[in-house]
């Protein structure tokens, strides 16, 4: 009895309530014709120029990004360049072999044997 | 409603086009879009000048993300209402944070509100109580009630649940029957 005598007024707010919003609904405020104005000639000055290719589909995958970032085609050649250059140098540059670094410090032993003789004999 | 307004092309199209150099795209979306924009800032804010800025604001931002729109992942219109909410709450906030002794113009009741929207003196009460909420309440209710939108678009703009957004309208709804019960004589409500 008491939440029906308390529900009255509160259905009765209600209703005003929501009649004021269908009235508020029918008012519907225009945007001055200078604004709209306005904003087209935001528009046209952002535009992207005419032919312009959208990116609407989803965005660039992480290799896509990539591939940008170290300049797409141009920028791969360059790279694989430069590898079968170093690859190139690897094979062909002539490394000191064991057996030349054993003779060198042969020689340079017996250069000090020599120079040691000539001092004992006195020459 | 004006012949460019008109036809089966879409937002999202037209959009498209806009990106791709197409000037009328442009005027057609301003022509479609400006005024759902333009009319929830006015609603929010009660303020001609600061719904402009905000419009211009949020089509700006439109037409600066045309090219990086992504189909099929919101309508537009819900894209720029929450932008307009954002900007509308922004402001708000810092009339809030300002204090209303501080703001240039006065902002009073009765026949200046309702002057500058040419209202209803019930309407006008109606959106002196809203200036009351707080302001994502009252972004939910006029939303919800003065805008049509069902709850799961508004909790996208809102970027919140569903459920988020009923506990904002139970509130609103509640606040306001308050405040509107206060001048029921005067506004000629049934008791």
């Amino acid at each position: 009895m008491t939440d029906q005598r308390q529900d009255k007024p509160d259905k009765a707010a209600g209703a005003n309530l929501d009649a004021v919003f269908a009235m508020a609904r029918e008012q519907v405020p225009q945007p001055p014709d200078a604004l709209m104005q306005a904003i087209v000639k935001d528009a046209l000055s952002v535009q992207p120029p005419a032919g312009n290719v959208v990116a609407l589909s989803p965005r660039r995958g992480v290799f896509a990004e990539i591939w940008a970032t170290m300049g797409g085609l141009a920028g791969a050649a360059a790279l694989a360049a430069c590898l079968v250059v170093g690859f190139g140098l690897g094979f062909v540059a002539p490394a000191p072999s064991t057996d030349d670094a054993v003779s060198v410090i042969v020689d340079g032993a017996d250069l000090l044997d020599d120079i040691q003789l000539d001092m004992q004999l006195g020459g | 409603m004006p012949p460019e307004q008109q036809g089966e092309t879409s937002d999202e199209a037209l959009l498209r086009l806009y990106a791709q150099g197409d000037g009328r795209a442009a005027r057609i979306l301003t022509a479609r879009l400006s005024p759902l924009v333009y009319g929830l800032a006015m609603k929010l804010l009660q303020d001609q000048a600061e719904a402009e800025d905000v419009t211009q604001e949020a089509m700006l931002r439109l037409w600066k993300n045309a090219a990086l729109w992504r189909a099929g992942e919101a309508r537009i219109s819900t894209w720029l209402y929450r932008v307009c909410s954002n900007l509308c709450m922004d402001r708000l906030r810092r009339r809030r944070a300002i204090g209303l002794d501080e703001i240039a113009e006065p902002r009073d009741d009765g026949p200046d509100a309702a002057s500058r929207m040419q209202l209803d003196q019930r309407v006008a009460a109606l959106y002196k109580a809203l200036e009351d909420l707080p302001e994502r309440q009252r972004v939910a209710v006029v939303l919800r009630h003065i805008e049509g939108l069902a709850n799961p678009e508004i909790a996208e703009i809102l970027e919140i649940t569903v459920e988020a957004v009923e506990s904002l309208l139970a509130r609103g709804r509640r606040a306001l029957k308050v405040l509107l019960g206060s001048q029921r004589e005067e506004l000629g409500f049934e008791e």
